[in-house]
């Protein structure tokens, strides 16, 4: 009885071997499966968001992917899921420039977006160019309007103002005193004041409405 | 040692029963807990992502501002998940993923507030289109399926 059943031992290890190699199995299919799981939902609302901020269409944005600081500055939850009803009833995080622009609830893991985009402002600036001998002076470029303060000294009259080469303000006894100026946004201006006599610093003053671009990130963060 | 003949008959039997209940165990453990729990599991998370893509082609059917859109898109989504025929259904302005053995799944396709009319419903297996055709307020976007 005890000498013939040398060959049990065998098949028990046998066997011992096979369960750890098949719980290995099942552990291994147990891990891909895991970490391919991912919130195909979460991700959707967060893209979708993410694209819909940016668009040309979107409230906030001059253009594609430039967003206008005062609008993005007033926006707030409630009017996100208003503009943007894929993120009603979500809960989610804008944050621009490292700070947070929107958010609802709390929001702690959940799925990111990421997005570079730019930021523009309005700034208006005053200058009193002090001119050389062309007497031009450039605008920064995408500005819409300018206002031009014209006071020059008793023995100088200026006859013009022409912005690149199309005439702007034109009097031959000479201009003088204030005067609101339109521009092309699509071109870069030069403004070039023509007329007899000099111009010396301070004679004409320039201010003008230009928008400030910064480069930033969007983060979507969506939760749920 | 009279039965010292008998031994090895003994021994192959207690091997054969040993080896059959191994089987029959692992089996058992397979096809009763582990197997189904995966078959769950892929299904619902295909379901998910089959919802999320079917969301998705939606909402890039829809063209930017236009005045007359005519337009269609075929949108490819399995035949089948988990082992059976599934539906995808409009309610409102959500998508409903219906099936049979997995959980009941809503999701919201990002549309343009120029889409006044979202309907339709899809059967898995057929040939799924989106179309979005101008109306006299809008765009009427529906989910069809083709006779190819």
């Amino acid at each position: 009885m005890n000498r013939a059943q040398t060959g049990l031992p065998a098949l028990a290890i046998a066997l011992l071997v096979m369960t750890v190699f098949t719980g290995l199995g099942l552990g291994i299919a147990d891990g891909a499966l895991v970490s391919a799981e991912r919130n195909a939902d979460e991700r959707h609302v967060a893209t979708s968001l993410a694209e819909w901020l940016v668009a040309a269409e979107s409230p906030l944005t001059e253009r594609a992917n430039v967003f206008n600081a005062t609008r993005l500055a007033r926006l707030d939850a409630s009017g996100v899921a208003r503009s943007f009803p894929v993120a009603d009833g979500r809960s989610f995080r804008l944050r621009v420039n490292e700070s947070t622009v929107a958010a609802t609830g709390d929001v702690r893991g959940g799925t990111t977006f990421r997005r570079l985009v730019v930021v523009e402002r309005q700034q208006t600036r005053t200058i009193q160019p002090d001119f050389g001998l062309n007497r031009a002076i450039t605008l920064p470029r995408r500005t819409t309007k300018a206002t031009v303060a014209l006071s020059p000294p008793t023995n100088t009259t200026v006859t013009a103002v022409r912005a690149n080469d199309r005439v702007l303000l034109r009097n031959a006894s000479g201009l003088s005193g204030q005067f609101e100026v339109a521009l092309s946004r699509f071109e870069t201006t030069q403004l070039r004041f023509q007329g007899g006599g000099s111009l010396p610093a301070g004679s004409v003053e320039i201010t003008y409405a230009a928008p400030e671009t910064a480069k930033t990130s969007l983060v979507v963060k969506v939760d749920g | 040692m009279d039965s010292r003949a008998v031994t090895p008959v003994v021994e192959k039997t207690i091997t054969m029963g040993i080896v059959v209940l191994f089987v029959g165990a692992m089996t058992t453990t397979m096809f009763g807990t582990a197997v189904p729990t995966y078959r769950d599991a892929v299904g619902t998370e295909m379901g998910e992502r089959v919802l999320a893509t079917a969301s998705e082609e939606i909402a890039r059917a829809v063209p930017p501002n236009t005045t007359m859109v005519q337009s269609e898109r075929t949108v490819d989504l399995p035949a089948t998940i988990r082992g059976s025929a599934y539906r995808i259904r409009v309610d409102g302005r959500s998508l409903v993923f219906d099936h049979p053995d997995i959980t009941t799944r809503r999701s919201r396709p990002a549309l343009p507030p120029t889409v006044t009319r979202l309907s339709g419903e899809w059967q898995s297996g057929a040939n799924t289109v989106v179309t979005v055709r101008s109306v006299s307020d809008g765009l009427a976007v529906e989910l069809r399926e083709e006779s190819s």
